[in-house]
């Protein structure tokens, strides 16, 4: 899992269908655009946001908010997580 | 029962702790099996995965399948298309003197606009309020009733007809709705053709009967907060947010269930595995936690769009919320510009819709002068 203090990457993808719930949930880190598709504002994000970042994935009615976690040590191989799984 | 927002928005969040599978096929399940014929078409089409009665993944694929066809940028290009025939409906019967503002206004607009959406032809289209009453009532009574039943199958069956055919014309002749769309889904074995049926009827009955009810409750909130109804008809640009508070205020889908798939704990009560959980949004919207002065209706509240549980919360949120938005405002600009002092007659009292799964007003009768057009 990513928690602490280890930075995670967030992209929407063109499944977005500009619902707005990322939004609402977490208005610092997504924005609707003026095309009204979701945008992530703002790069890596960590501990609290994180939290938020993870319920707006979760109910995202397309699954278009993937999160990945950081570059893959030696000892850790975390893959891309995608809500709802 | 869920009555808190918080509570609500912790449920309808969590779909892997609450499944939006299995009710439907339950309720039916009472019906015993002396009209197997009816079951059969019943059990066909409520077993396959549609957008409100399914979980991920199969919500996901089928809202990925759709969705494009009701974002906002699409649902804006009908902006016009609604407007003329709000006017029209409006225009007709204005002439003769009085307007029943529900029948003859707010259920044909929804009616046609969404029939243009999806792509049901003319000939059809008058069908679409009775299935959706056969719906509301079959779901809405427990045990459902036989007679009812029966005729909600046979309409079921002859939708299915209906549908097919249409998306078999759609592979010669493709258009930009959303039975070609499905058309496309099916040829890609992204749908089975009986969940692109099944998905396309849920959003005609869907797309119909709630944005009456929205139209009219917000209509029947101006008219009976005159000083309010007054603002907006001096400054169209007040209605959007006259819409949201009306669907703070009397959501027309005023709860939203589930089924527990594992044992929780929600609000200090334990919840099994199999506990029927019922978010009631309209609560939620009325809660004082939530909103100040949670039972007054004013246009002036200052939330954003989507800060009320109306349209629901989590991975379920509105598909048509685009649509049911927009409708909503053309209806009530139009009104507003051929009645814009329009009152209630004073011995009028709301008469709710007897099935509470649905809150609309069954009539809303106008009978003031239309101002010229």
């Amino acid at each position: 899992m990513n928690g602490g203090t280890n930075p995670i990457h967030i992209r929407v993808t063109e499944e977005c269908m500009g619902v707005g719930n990322c939004e609402q949930i977490a208005p610092d880190v997504f924005r609707l655009n003026d095309d009204g598709y979701s945008e992530v504002m703002r790069g890596p994000v960590t501990g609290s946001d994180l939290a938020l970042v993870q319920t707006a994935a979760r109910n995202c009615p397309t699954g278009a908010i993937e999160i990945q976690g950081p570059p893959a040590g030696p000892d850790d191989t975390p893959g891309p997580l995608r809500y709802p799984s | 029962l869920v009555t808190t927002f918080d509570l609500v928005e912790e449920v309808l969040g969590e779909p892997g702790g609450y499944s939006s599978v299995g009710a439907e096929i339950s309720h039916i399940a009472k019906l015993g099996s002396d009209d197997e014929a009816g079951a059969s078409i019943l059990a066909e089409h409520f077993g396959v995965a549609q957008l409100n009665i399914a979980d991920p993944p199969d919500h996901t694929r089928i809202r990925r399948a759709f969705g494009r066809s009701f974002v906002p940028r699409e649902i804006a290009g009908y902006e016009e298309r609604m407007r003329s025939i709000a006017t029209r409906l409006i225009d007709i019967s204005g002439h003769n003197g009085s307007l029943e503002a529900v029948s003859e206004f707010a259920e044909p607009l929804p009616v046609e606009v969404i029939s243009d959406v999806i792509g049901v032809s003319e000939e059809h289209r008058a069908a679409i309020p009775g299935i959706t009453l056969d719906q509301r009532f079959f779901f809405g009574e427990n045990p459902p009733d036989h007679e009812r039943a029966r005729q909600f199958a046979e309409s079921l069956r002859d939708w299915h007809r209906v549908l097919t055919e249409a998306i078999d014309h759609r592979r010669v002749q493709p258009s930009d709705d959303v039975l070609t769309r499905a058309a496309r889904m099916i040829d890609d074995r992204r749908l089975t053709l009986t969940e692109a049926l099944a998905t396309c009827l849920h959003l005609i009955i869907a797309g119909n009967g709630t944005t009456t009810a929205l139209i009219g409750n917000t209509l029947y909130l101006l008219l009976t907060h005159p000083e309010q109804m007054a603002r907006v008809a001096a400054n169209h640009a007040l209605i959007a947010q006259a819409v949201e508070e009306s669907l703070r205020f009397e959501a027309p889908l005023p709860r939203d269930r589930r089924i527990a798939t594992r044992r929780a704990v929600l609000g200090g009560e334990v919840i099994h595995a199999g506990d029927r959980v019922v978010s009631v949004l309209a609560a939620a919207n009325r809660d004082p936690l939530r909103f100040e002065r949670p039972d007054e209706f004013d246009i002036d509240r200052s939330f954003t769009a989507a800060q009320h549980a109306a349209f629901g919360r989590g991975i379920h949120f509105c598909l048509g919320a685009p649509i049911a938005r927009l409708e909503a405002k053309v209806a009530v600009e139009v009104f507003l510009t051929r009645y814009p002092s329009a009152a209630l007659p004073d011995d009028f009292r709301p008469q709710w819709h007897p099935i509470t799964t649905h809150r609309g007003l069954v009539s809303l009768p106008i009978e003031q002068q239309m101002a010229p057009a």
